[in-house]
């Protein structure tokens, strides 16, 4: 990836509704042909966030810049090259699939061929090419997304914003939503992902923003956030069979700072670092062998967690 | 460029409106089956008859122009649906301005009522052999009346705590002309509803232009009131229609910016 300049820059951005502060000096910038994920839970100010950039929402303090120049005095122009896909399914439903894109991309001001040609493209790009002529009504909840998503790729924009484009959809729709953003970012379209589905910004981000009460609380890549807290390690030993005494035997080897036993099970937790796992396998083969082993990986809710305290997404959302 | 994307927004919002059936059958089929009916019931009533003007000539001019004022709900419906559900998110983000799009649904709005009334005529001509008179001065009355139906009904939207709100307001609008054309109940007799009955209500305004025309001063014994009333009768409704127009504008650029 050749990231060359800033397609965007906010600077010191605040927006209030009443006395809430949705936005608090944010700060944050997209690099050219980056695809950016912006991570928080549900009202974190993730959408006041796009929508100014969009310059859908007035701010009441701070900068935006797109494409090198100010927003408030190139608003229009920098709507043309911008493609928002927004959270809600907001295409027309009483227009077919094909008539809808005819009408956005006649907005964005394309003609003739050239429309026709852009509407098919994008219409199988989406997946949705035999649904051509089918009112929205028809299609299932995943079909729709990807049509709203096609709404807002049809005149090919330089800088598409998607505001949680994959909620309440099936697996294998918000697979071909993903592999779809991940085909955009290859040819070069610098790509502003909000979501609160951590694994969505693991699998497809170069960089990740976490937003969290009107504030950006982390910048940087998955592999950069996720070590910046990772101070511990933790490996899962499953036994063969449950061992008077194990968990004593591990708590007594270097690094090893917590033993925490679930039947067969054992939980154990070690300083960063440590490379203590070969002697702590060497332990439980002594001790009767070891059905399986895992090491999970510290997750972006990991990272949100050891900022915050609090969980990313909601439990009652699983 | 403008302009293109302003035909475009017309163009689109009208095949839109085509496919609404239910508005298409409320707003065409029923009035053409009420002036059928009542059209027919009415034919032999002798206070309506007057110079070969019949009972179905009056009650189908009635009806045409009563119906063109809940055609305004096209209007309402559109500019809810684009410019104040989520999907204004969307529209706010193309690169034009909001009142353009807006102004696209008025236009095509007003057209589509239009050439809904424009059919109702025709076909009333053609089944019933409706006396319309001069077709041009028909269409201008109806452009007029259709625009304020419109313009009234976005006011109305904009204006309103909330679309419930302005949906109820609508129906007083188209109700309360009714009532005050005299389509349900006769009026008390005195000066006030005399002249509410007479230029107080759009229903009235459009009766008094149409049929003064065709009539010239015989009308007096169907509206009361002389053919030379007509003009006087077509300003107020352009007058008002003028004046809602300002408001809307007002009223538009303070919601819809």
């Amino acid at each position: 990836m050749v990231i060359t300049a800033a397609k965007a820059r906010m600077q010191n951005i605040v927006k209030r509704y009443g006395d809430t502060i949705a936005l608090d000096n944010v700060n944050m910038e997209i690099a050219e042909g980056e695809l950016l994920g912006l991570l928080g839970p549900n009202g974190a100010g993730k959408t006041t966030l796009i929508y100014a950039l969009a310059g859908l929402v007035s701010v009441d303090g701070g900068s935006i810049e797109l494409f090198g120049r100010p927003q408030d005095t190139h608003l229009i122009e920098h709507k043309r090259r911008i493609g928002l896909v927004t959270q809600e399914i907001t295409v027309f439903v009483d227009l077919t699939a094909r008539e809808n894109l005819e009408f956005f991309g006649g907005v964005y001001g394309l003609r003739g061929s050239l429309l026709q040609q852009r509407v098919s493209e994008t219409l199988a790009f989406v997946g949705l090419e035999e649904r051509a002529h089918q009112f929205p009504a028809k299609f299932s909840g995943g079909m729709k997304r990807r049509l709203n998503i096609a709404c807002a790729l049809v005149h090919r924009p330089e800088l598409l914003i998607m505001d949680e484009p994959t909620v309440g959809i099936d697996p294998q729709s918000r697979h071909h939503i993903l592999e779809s953003v991940r085909q955009l970012r290859r040819a070069g379209t610098t790509v502003l992902y909000t979501t609160h589905y951590v694994e969505e910004v693991q699998a497809i981000a170069d960089r990740v923003v976490i937003l969290d009460q009107g504030n950006v609380i982390a910048d940087g890549s998955v592999a950069d956030l996720v070590a910046s807290i990772q101070h511990e390690e933790t490996v899962i030993l499953e036994l063969m069979e449950t061992v008077d005494g194990i968990a004593e035997r591990l708590g007594s080897v270097d690094g090893v700072k917590q033993v925490t036993p679930e039947g067969r099970r054992l939980i154990v937790t070690s300083t960063a670092g440590s490379g203590n796992l070969d002697r702590l396998l060497e332990i439980v083969r002594e001790a009767g062998g070891v059905r399986s082993v895992q090491t999970p990986a510290p997750t972006l809710e990991d990272v949100f967690l050891t900022l915050t305290g609090r969980q990313l997404r909601d439990p009652e959302e699983e | 460029m403008s302009a293109a994307i302003f035909v475009q927004s017309v163009k689109y919002a009208l095949l839109r409106m085509a496919r609404g059936y239910l508005a298409l059958l409320i707003l065409f089929v029923l009035p053409l089956a009420l002036i059928s009916i009542i059209g027919l019931i009415s034919a032999h009533l002798s206070e309506v008859v007057a110079n070969g003007f019949g009972g179905m000539d009056y009650v189908a001019i009635s009806f045409v122009f009563a119906f063109q004022l809940f055609g305004g709900a096209y209007t309402m419906d559109y500019i809810k649906e684009d410019l104040l559900s989520a999907r204004r998110w969307r529209i706010h983000s193309l690169p034009y301005h909001g009142s353009m799009h807006a102004g696209g649904l008025i236009t095509a709005a007003t057209l589509f009522s239009i050439l809904q009334g424009a059919a109702l005529i025709a076909l009333t001509a053609l089944v019933h052999g409706v006396r319309w008179g001069n077709v041009g001065w028909v269409l201008l009355v109806l452009f007029v009346v259709a625009l304020q139906a419109q313009l009234v009904h976005l006011i109305l939207l904009l204006a309103a705590r909330n679309a419930t709100v302005a949906e109820r307001l609508a129906e007083v609008y188209g109700f309360g002309s009714f009532v005050l054309a005299g389509f349900i109940v006769p009026l008390p007799d005195n000066a006030l509803f005399e002249f509410l009955g007479s230029y107080g209500n759009p229903i009235s305004l459009a009766q008094n232009a149409v049929i003064g025309r065709i009539l010239g001063d015989s009308s007096a014994h169907l509206l009361g009131r002389g053919g030379s009333q007509l003009y006087l009768s077509f300003g107020i409704l352009v007058g008002v229609c003028i004046v809602v127009a300002a408001t809307a504008v007002v009223v538009g650029r303070r919601k819809l910016a």
